[in-house]
C-alpha cells in the first residue's frame, strides 16, 4: 500500500481519506469550537460577575447562552468522540482504515460550513438565536429571530454529518474488525462507540425533523406547533427531548469507553466485569429513550405520567451505578499509578458521580418542580458534561497522545493542567448548586442581591478553568514538535492493538489482520 | 451479521430515514394520546351527530351538580373584548347547557378569530362535550362588530364524584395574517 503522505498541504487535508488524517482534523474542529464556547461562557461569567447589567444588553445575553450551548455541544463535546473513534477504532480493532473513507472525508467537511453558518448569525442584522440551545416553540417559531433559518440550516448540515460519521463507525466496527476478535473480545472505547454510534442514527433524524417542523412553521403555514391552527407548542417539546436525552448519553457513552481503557492500564489489572460493562451501556442507551419527559415535568403532565418518568430515569442510575462500581474495583487492590490521564479518570469518577447524584435530585418530581429553570440544574449538566465528556476527550487525548505524535507530553504540565482544571470547576461550578437552591434562575443576566457572593466565586472559577485550557493547548503543540521518543507500547502493561504499533503509527496501518493478543 | 459494506449502509440509511418520518409520526401519536390521557386538556370537538348520542346515552340526570366555571383570554392581548354571558355556572351531569360569550373587534381592520379550548384538570377535557361551540369554526369580525357566540355542552353522567369544579378555558388567536396569505 502507498505509504506516502502528499505534500500539499492544503490538498492533503482537503481530500484526505486517511482516517489518522480525519481524527486531527476532527480534533483540532473541536479544540477550537471548545474554546469559542469557552470565551461565550467567559463572556456570560463576566456579565454575572456582580449584579446589574456591565457589558451585554440582555438580548445578547441570551445569544450567548443560546450560542454557547450550540457550539459546547455539536462543535466541541460530539466531534472531540468522533474524532477520537476516527483516529482510535481502526487501530484498536486491527482494520487498515474506516469502511468508508470518502464519506469519512464528507462527514468531518461537513462542520466548518455548518458553524461557518451559525456563527455568521452574530454579525447579522438582527439577533442570532437567542431562543436556548433546545430552541422551544413559539419562541424559535412565531418569535424567533430572522436568523432561525440559519439555526434550523446548520442543525441539518450538524445532523448529516453526525449520521454519516455514525454509519460509517458501525461499519466499521462491524465488518473490518481483525477476525480473531469476536464483539465480546471487542475494547470497551469500541463497544460504547458502537452504541453511540447506533444512538446517533436513531435520534439525530428526530432532531432533524423537529427542526425542519419548525421551519415548516415559519414559512409554508403548517402549524405544528402553533396552538391558534390546532398544534401544540409542547409538543415540540416532547419531541425535541425524544432527541435530547438519548443526546446527553452520546456525549457519555464514549467517555465511558476512554476510562474503561485508562483505568486498567493505570491500575495494571484487567478491567473489571467487561461483561457487565457492556451489558450497562446497552441497558442505558435503551433506557435513554423511554425517560425524555423528565426535562418536561412543569408542563402539565398527569401524575401517572410523571410518576413513570420519574421511576424510569432513576432506573438509569442502576446501570451507571454498576459502571462506577466497576471501575472502582478495578482499581481495587491495583498497582496504581497517577499519570495524567489516570488523574484525569479518578476525577471523572468522583465528579461524575457527583453530577448523577444531582441527576437523581432533578428526577424526583416533587423536588422538580423547585429546582425546575434554576441554576441547580445548570450546575447538574456541567457537571456530568465537563467532568464527564470534556475531561474524557482530554484524558484520552493525554492518553493516546504519545502514540499519535511518537513523543512523550511533559507529564509535570500535564499534571499541572489536571489540578488547576481539576480544582477551578469546582469553584466554577459548585456554587451554582447552592444558587439554584436558593432560587436563582438560569439565562438571565442580571440577579437579585442576594445571589451575588456565590456568582462571584462562579465567575472567578471560569476564568481560572478557561486560561488553564490554553496550557492544554501549549502541552499539545509542544508535544506535537518534540519530547522524550514513545515506544510502541507507550504506558507500561496497556492492553490492545494499538500499543503493537509503532509511536507515531505508518500512515497507513494493519494492511494485514493481525491476532489479537491474550 | 451483515458483511457486505454496501447492504449494511442500506440497512442504517434505511433506519435513518424511517426515525425521521417517525419524528412526523409522533404528531398523530400524540394526538390520540392526549384524548386518551386528557393531557394538557385538549378538548374532543365533536362532530353534528353527536347530538343523537347525547340523547341516547345521557338520560340519567343526576342530584349533584358540578360548577363550571369560564375563562378567557387572549393571545398576545389581540384588540377585541371577549366576555362570558356567566363567569361561573351550576351544570347538572347529563344535562344540556346552553351560555353565550360576547365577542367586539376594537380594533379598526377586519379581523379573523380561533378560539382554542383548554380544560383544567385535564383529565376531564373527555368528560366535557360540545354539542354546538364557536371554537368549531373561524369568527370574521367587521371593524367595531359585536357578535354573541353560542356554547352547547354537557358533562358525561361518567365524571368522577369527588369532581366539584372545572374550568373551560378559552384562548383567542387572531388568524388574520394567515388567512390572506391563503387567499392570495
Amino acid at each position: 500500500m502507498n505509504q506516502t503522505i502528499p505534500d500539499k498541504a492544503l490538498s492533503r487535508w482537503l481530500f484526505t481519506t486517511n482516517h489518522k488524517d480525519i481524527g486531527t482534523l476532527y480534533l483540532w474542529f473541536s479544540f477550537m469550537m471548545f474554546l469559542m464556547g469557552g470565551s461565550m461562557a467567559l463572556c456570560i461569567r463576566a456579565e454575572l460577575f456582580k449584579p446589574g447589567l456591565q457589558f451585554f444588553e440582555p438580548a445578547f445575553f441570551n445569544q450567548l447562552t443560546t450560542m454557547h450551548g450550540l457550539v459546547m455541544i455539536f462543535g466541541a463535546v460530539m466531534p472531540g468522540f468522533v474524532g477520537l473513534a476516527n483516529w482510535m477504532i481502526p487501530l484498536m480493532i486491527g482494520a487498515p482504515d474506516m469502511a468508508l473513507p470518502r464519506m469519512n472525508n464528507w462527514s468531518f467537511w461537513l462542520l466548518p460550513f455548518a458553524f461557518t453558518i451559525l456563527f455568521s448569525t452574530i454579525v447579522m442584522d438582527g439577533p442570532a438565536p437567542d431562543f436556548g440551545w433546545t430552541a422551544y416553540a413559539p419562541l424559535s417559531t412565531v418569535y424567533g429571530p430572522k436568523s432561525t433559518d440559519f439555526f434550523i440550516f446548520s442543525i441539518h448540515l450538524m445532523g448529516l454529518s453526525s449520521i454519516m460519521g455514525a454509519i460509517n463507525i458501525i461499519a466499521t466496527i462491524l465488518n473490518l474488525r481483525t477476525p480473531s476478535m469476536p464483539l465480546m473480545k471487542m475494547p470497551i472505547f469500541v463497544w460504547t462507540w458502537l452504541i453511540t454510534a447506533f444512538l446517533l442514527i436513531a435520534v439525530m433524524p428526530v432532531l432533524a425533523g423537529a427542526v425542519t417542523m419548525m421551519l415548516m412553521d415559519r414559512h409554508f403555514g403548517t402549524s405544528f406547533f402553533n396552538a391558534a391552527g390546532g398544534g401544540d407548542p409542547v409538543m415540540y417539546q416532547h419531541i425535541f427531548w425524544f432527541f435530547g436525552h438519548p443526546e446527553v448519553y452520546i456525549m457519555i457513552l464514549p467517555s465511558f469507553g476512554v476510562m474503561s481503557e485508562i483505568i486498567p492500564t493505570f491500575s495494571r489489572k484487567p478491567l473489571f466485569g467487561y461483561t457487565s460493562m457492556v451489558y450497562a451501556t446497552i441497558s442505558i442507551a435503551l433506557l435513554s429513550f423511554l425517560v425524555w419527559a423528565h426535562h418536561m415535568f412543569t408542563t402539565g403532565i398527569p401524575v401517572i405520567g410523571e410518576i413513570y418518568f420519574m421511576l424510569a430515569t432513576m432506573l438509569i442510575a442502576v446501570p451507571t451505578g454498576v459502571k462506577i462500581f466497576n471501575w472502582v474495583a478495578t482499581m481495587f487492590r491495583g498497582a496504581l499509578s497517577f499519570e495524567t490521564p489516570m488523574l484525569f479518570a479518578m476525577a471523572f469518577v468522583v465528579l461524575f458521580t457527583f453530577g448523577g447524584f444531582s441527576g437523581l435530585m432533578l428526577a424526583m418530581v416533587p423536588a422538580d418542580y423547585q429546582y425546575h429553570d434554576t441554576y441547580f440544574v445548570v450546575a447538574h449538566f456541567h457537571y456530568v458534561l465537563v467532568p464527564g465528556a470534556i475531561f474524557g476527550i482530554m484524558a484520552a487525548t493525554y492518553y493516546w497522545l504519545p502514540k499519535w505524535t511518537g513523543h512523550y507530553y511533559s507529564e509535570t504540565l500535564g499534571k499541572i493542567h489536571f489540578w488547576l482544571s481539576a480544582i477551578s470547576l469546582n469553584i466554577l461550578f459548585f456554587p451554582m448548586h447552592f444558587l439554584g437552591l436558593a432560587g436563582m434562575p438560569r439565562r438571565i443576566p442580571d440577579y437579585a442581591l442576594e445571589f451575588a457572593d456565590f456568582n462571584r466565586i462562579a465567575s472567578i472559577g471560569g476564568f481560572l478553568f478557561g486560561t488553564s485550557q490554553l496550557l492544554f493547548l501549549y502541552i499539545v503543540v509542544k508535544t506535537i514538535r518534540h519530547g522524550a521518543k514513545a515506544p510502541a507500547r507507550v504506558w507500561e502493561n496497556a492492553k490492545g492493538l494499538e500499543w503493537t504499533l509503532s509511536s507515531p503509527p505508518p500512515h497507513h496501518s494493519f494492511t494485514t489482520p493481525p491476532l489479537v493478543e491474550e | 451479521m451483515i458483511k457486505n459494506n454496501r447492504s449494511l449502509i442500506i440497512l442504517l440509511g434505511i433506519i435513518t430515514c424511517l426515525m425521521f418520518g417517525f419524528s412526523f409520526a409522533l404528531i398523530p401519536l400524540y394526538s390520540v394520546f392526549c384524548k386518551v390521557t386528557g393531557l394538557n386538556g385538549k378538548v374532543d370537538i365533536d362532530s353534528p351527530q353527536a347530538f343523537s348520542r347525547y340523547k341516547s346515552t345521557e338520560k340519567a340526570i343526576q342530584q349533584r351538580t358540578i360548577v363550571v366555571e369560564f375563562d378567557t383570554n387572549r393571545h398576545q392581548k389581540i384588540p377585541c373584548e371577549f366576555t362570558p354571558a356567566h363567569t361561573a355556572l351550576q351544570v347538572v351531569p347529563g344535562e344540556l347547557t346552553h351560555t353565550t360569550y360576547r365577542l367586539k373587534n376594537l380594533s379598526h381592520q377586519k379581523m379573523v378569530i380561533q378560539a382554542i379550548p383548554s380544560i383544567s384538570p385535564g383529565v376531564l377535557a373527555k368528560h366535557l362535550k360540545k354539542l354546538e361551540c364557536f371554537c368549531f369554526e373561524q369568527q370574521t369580525l367587521e371593524p367595531g362588530q359585536t357578535l354573541d357566540l353560542p356554547l352547547r355542552f354537557w358533562l358525561e353522567t361518567a365524571i368522577p364524584n369527588n369532581v366539584h369544579r372545572l374550568t373551560l378555558s378559552y384562548t383567542l388567536f387572531d388568524v388574520t395574517p394567515k388567512v390572506k396569505e391563503k387567499s392570495r
